[in-house]
């Protein structure tokens, strides 16, 4: 406590007026800073006494106000002041008011009087304080232990930590409240005994095992410590921890046996079921895996566990302390790229699955292996090795092999395939794509793959409902003939629709042949049939018809040898037997068109006997041979025929062509109607003469080659010239019958396919030609040297 | 005058004939069918003649065959409306008979008379009966 605290104004006050009553003189006491806190003069109090200030400084042990000071000041009167003192400590001040030779006396008295007062004061406060402060002290003593043993209690609880007491002569139990609550047991009615203790634990196998440990620990004098189950309320299985200890007395006899008992059945339980999950765990990985491997961070192994040997052929001790580069016969291997990846996940420390390498055996035989790792740290992260499984997986390997290599024969068979393989699921989307596919659209496998049918391959599009048609019926669905249009040209294609029906696996195969070309040849043949009839017919026919024709037209030409021929003395009697002038006649014909007329008779008689002779040409069969020609001859007397032809009946000059001719000096003579082979090759070029001549005015000219072929069986002659040419559509279509691309009434169409027949069926040879438009058209012609059919 | 037999059965074909060969300056002969061919020769001297094939009755090889037993010099030129015709065997080797077959109708008249008179001359007939 501070020791100003003693100048309590109530006692000091009563001091300044009893001294003042009793002496006549003013009496005031000064606290820190010569403030006057009692005074008989009360309305001073407050004020600041300077000389008591001083006095309190510790400057002056004693002040005197003289009456002249007095005067001068507010505050002090005429007097003594003296310091009031406590343990040696200035803490206040007197002051007597008198004249000073009074004052020096009773200032005196005074000042011992209040140091008294104040001593006596101060012992007594320091007494009091002192029994205050022991009492607190108890108190807080109790406070804490009240707190530990809340500690204590909360600590009990939170750990399920109880304390039992086992009084061996009575049998009896003490249990904390902990233990009742271990054993979810009201206190209220369960009484604990060491009888009702072990009903608790039903198992006798249990039971026998305490009887032990509490025989060990009372024969050994040891502490020891149990698990033990126990049954619950609700019949659940819990689990307790114990620990136990005699208590003896003085002469180390034992009177108790004194333990804690903690609740683990979640420790307990969790424990279960990790070394379930362990065992699981070590199931799994030993069925998944034929070994188990570790390695040190320098990447030996340090660790072999499992089939290694027996796959391998190495034992675990000639492994372990390796690495593998020292237990690898073919080092060669890790040169290759799937090694130097796998040693790059090493050293970035990435784990690693189904890593797989062909293992060569020290027998010579070889396993396939898989390997999957793990790296592993320690606490601090730092690299300790690797761990993890390998296995040996040479069935399967082979198994894979043989899949793959079933796989691309069965692609190989599907991409052998001429027609287009698309197969789709029940959606319409794309899940086989055949080569014949990928050239018939330009769409890649990868691209066509998991898209839509009506996408990729839009003129599908109007046949989903066949596809899901044929899915649902499990029926092959067959569209033919299909006709289309590409390039401007009609194309011909067979769809087929097979559903899939194995496995369950929705979906269908379509395949698309291109029947282009046999449609063509049907149709061609079809026509050749007729042909072939209608030569029938015509050969019938050709004797009534040619027989009228003889008729007409040589009726046309006597008539116009009569009318016409001034010379025929037969004409000159006629006419002056009647008075007629040939003179006249003659110019009254041709003022009426007459000879003109009977020109006309003429060339349609002629076109008609051509028609039926073209006719007649399909009904001769091919009889092989015919006498040997020379190619040369013939193609050199049908030049001077053309030439001849031309000047007659196109009003087109032959002549103006130039004929370049490119004769091969070795070509036997060749077996052939003459007459027919000449046919055609007039027809070849009357047809280049009139492609050049509507080409335009340029200059004309035909190529004529022969040529052996390189077998030496066939003889070959080339018509080319430098016309217009044709497009592909015209090219393929230019020996059908009737085909023609003279406007109507030019041409019977018939021209070419003659020349055809008379190649391919009379003569069984060939007749092609080469052709793009504006580069001209090359015809040419094969035919057999040996004649066909042993004739 | 040349005589010439027309043997055809087609009326308007053997009149065209006549009627150019008459035109020529020769005097034709007609016939309808072999048999009166045959008839005729029994009568008429002609130096040739042109033959249809079929015809009612025998036909045109058949009366070549006749024919040329006879003592007549004639000459044949077969002229046919059936385009698949061809000379028999049995007649191929015949000197009478024209090499060339003539198909119906005869566009140019004047090549088969021109023929004809090639093949009369070779053997001087022509002359020496004109």
């Amino acid at each position: 406590m501070k020791h100003t605290e003693l100048l309590e104004f109530a006692k000091l006050q009563n001091i300044c007026i009893t001294i003042a009553d009793k002496t006549g003189c003013n009496v005031a006491i000064m606290g820190p800073g010569g403030q006057i806190i009692a005074s008989s003069k009360p309305e001073r109090i407050g004020a600041i006494h300077p000389g008591a200030a001083l006095i309190l400084d510790g400057q002056i042990d004693c002040f005197d106000v003289t009456e002249e000071m007095a005067r001068e000041s507010d505050v002090m009167l005429e007097g003594r002041s003296l310091p009031l003192e406590l343990e040696g400590k200035r803490i206040g001040s007197i002051g007597v008011a008198a004249p000073l030779a009074e004052s020096r006396r009773y200032s005196a008295i005074v000042q011992t009087c209040v140091t008294v007062m104040l001593e006596s004061e101060f012992a007594h406060r320091n007494a009091q304080t002192r029994i205050n402060c022991s009492i607190e002290s108890s108190k807080r003593t109790e406070a804490i232990l009240r707190k530990s043993e809340k500690r204590l209690r909360e600590m009990s609880e939170l750990g399920r930590i109880g304390y039992w007491y086992w009084d061996l002569a009575s049998g009896n139990v003490e249990w904390s409240d902990q233990v009742y609550k271990i054993f979810q047991l009201d206190p209220k009615q369960f009484i604990p005994h060491i009888e009702s203790i072990m009903a608790l634990s039903p198992w006798p196998e249990d039971r026998h095992r305490d009887q032990e440990l509490i025989q060990s620990v009372l024969q050994d004098r040891e502490p020891g410590s149990f698990e033990q189950r126990f049954l619950l309320p609700d019949g659940s299985t819990g689990y307790y921890f114990s620990t136990c200890q005699g208590v003896y007395d003085d002469q180390g006899g034992l009177l108790a046996i004194e333990g804690t008992v903690q609740d683990i059945t979640e420790q307990k339980q969790s424990r279960l079921a990790l070394e379930l999950s362990e065992s699981r765990f070590r199931d799994f990985a030993s069925s998944a895996a034929d070994w188990f491997w570790e390695m040190g961070p320098d990447l030996r192994f340090t660790r072999l566990t499992g089939r290694v040997e027996e796959v391998m052929g190495l034992s675990p001790e000639q492994i372990i302390g390796r690495t593998r580069r020292e237990i690898y016969r073919d080092t060669q291997d890790f040169d290759a790229p799937h090694w130097q990846r796998h040693f790059h996940t090493l050293e970035n420390r990435l784990p690693f699955s189904n890593f797989e390498v062909r293992w060569v055996r020290l027998d010579g035989g070889f396993r396939f292996i898989s390997f999957s790792g793990k790296p592993f740290f320690d606490a601090q992260g730092n690299f300790l090795g690797y761990r993890g499984v390998g296995g040996d997986i040479t069935a399967r390997k082979q198994q894979e092999r043989e899949l793959v290599h079933l796989r691309n024969y069965l692609v190989n068979i599907i991409d052998s395939m001429p027609s287009i393989l698309i197969g789709v699921d029940n959606s319409g989307i794309i899940t086989q794509w055949n080569k014949e596919a990928q050239h018939s659209t330009g769409i890649h496998f990868e691209e066509a793959l998991g898209k839509p049918l009506s996408k990729v391959f839009p003129r599908l599009k109007q046949e989903l409902s066949h596809i899901n048609r044929a899915i649902r019926t499990r029926q092959k669905q067959m569209d033919r003939k299909r006709s289309r249009q590409e390039d401007g040209e009609v194309h011909y294609e067979d769809m087929t629709i097979y559903p899939l029906i194995s496995n369950g696996v929705e979906g269908a195969v379509i395949r698309l042949d291109d029947v282009t070309e046999q449609v063509r040849m049907q149709e061609m043949m079809i026509q050749t049939e007729k042909m072939l009839s209608v030569g029938g017919l015509a050969a019938g026919m050709a004797h009534e018809i040619n027989n009228p024709l003889a008729g007409m037209m040589q009726t046309a030409n006597v008539l116009k040898n009569r009318l016409t021929d001034t010379r025929m003395p037969a004409n000159l009697r006629a006419a002056e037997a009647l008075g007629l002038s040939m003179e006249v006649l003659g110019a009254y014909l041709q003022e009426r068109g007459i000879p003109r007329m009977l020109d006309d008779i003429q060339t349609s008689g002629i076109r008609l006997a051509e028609i039926v002779e073209n006719m007649l040409s399909f009904a001769r069969k091919g009889e092989g041979g015919g006498s040997l020609h020379d190619l040369r001859e013939l193609i050199d007397k049908t030049l001077v025929l053309a030439t001849t032809d031309y000047n007659l009946k196109k009003n087109y000059d032959f002549k103006t062509i130039e004929i370049v001719r490119d004769y091969a000096e070795d070509l036997p003579p060749v077996p052939c109607e003459s007459a027919e082979i000449q046919q055609v090759l007039l027809n070849l070029f009357r047809n280049g003469a009139e492609a050049m001549q509507s080409h335009g005015g340029r200059h004309h000219r035909f190529n004529v080659r022969t040529r052996l072929s390189k077998s030496r069986t066939m003889a070959r002659i080339e018509i080319e010239d430098n016309g217009p040419g044709m497009d592909e559509s015209v090219r393929k279509r230019i020996f059908e019958p009737f085909f023609t691309t003279k406007p109507v009434g030019v041409g019977t169409g018939l021209g070419l396919s003659v020349c055809y027949f008379i190649i391919t069926e009379i003569h069984k040879g060939e007749i092609s030609v080469v052709s793009k438009p504006g580069k001209g058209a090359c015809f040419v012609v094969s035919l057999p040297i040996v004649p066909s059919g042993g004739g | 005058m040349r005589t010439i037999l027309i043997l055809d059965d087609d009326s308007a074909v053997r009149r065209s004939f006549c009627d150019f060969f008459e035109d020529r300056l020769w005097a034709p002969v007609p016939a309808e069918s072999g048999e009166e061919a045959l008839a005729l020769l029994q009568n008429v001297r002609p130096l040739a003649a042109i033959v249809d094939v079929r015809l009612p009755g025998i036909d045109g090889n058949e009366f070549i065959c006749q024919a040329s037993r006879l003592l007549t010099p004639l000459k044949f030129l077969v002229c046919t409306g059936s385009p698949e015709y061809r000379i028999p065997d049995d007649l191929q080797q015949m000197p009478n008979l024209c090499p060339r077959v003539f198909n119906k109708p005869v566009v140019d008249l004047q090549e088969l008379e021109q023929e004809l008179i090639r093949m009369l001359d070779t053997q001087g007939i022509c002359s020496e009966c004109d």
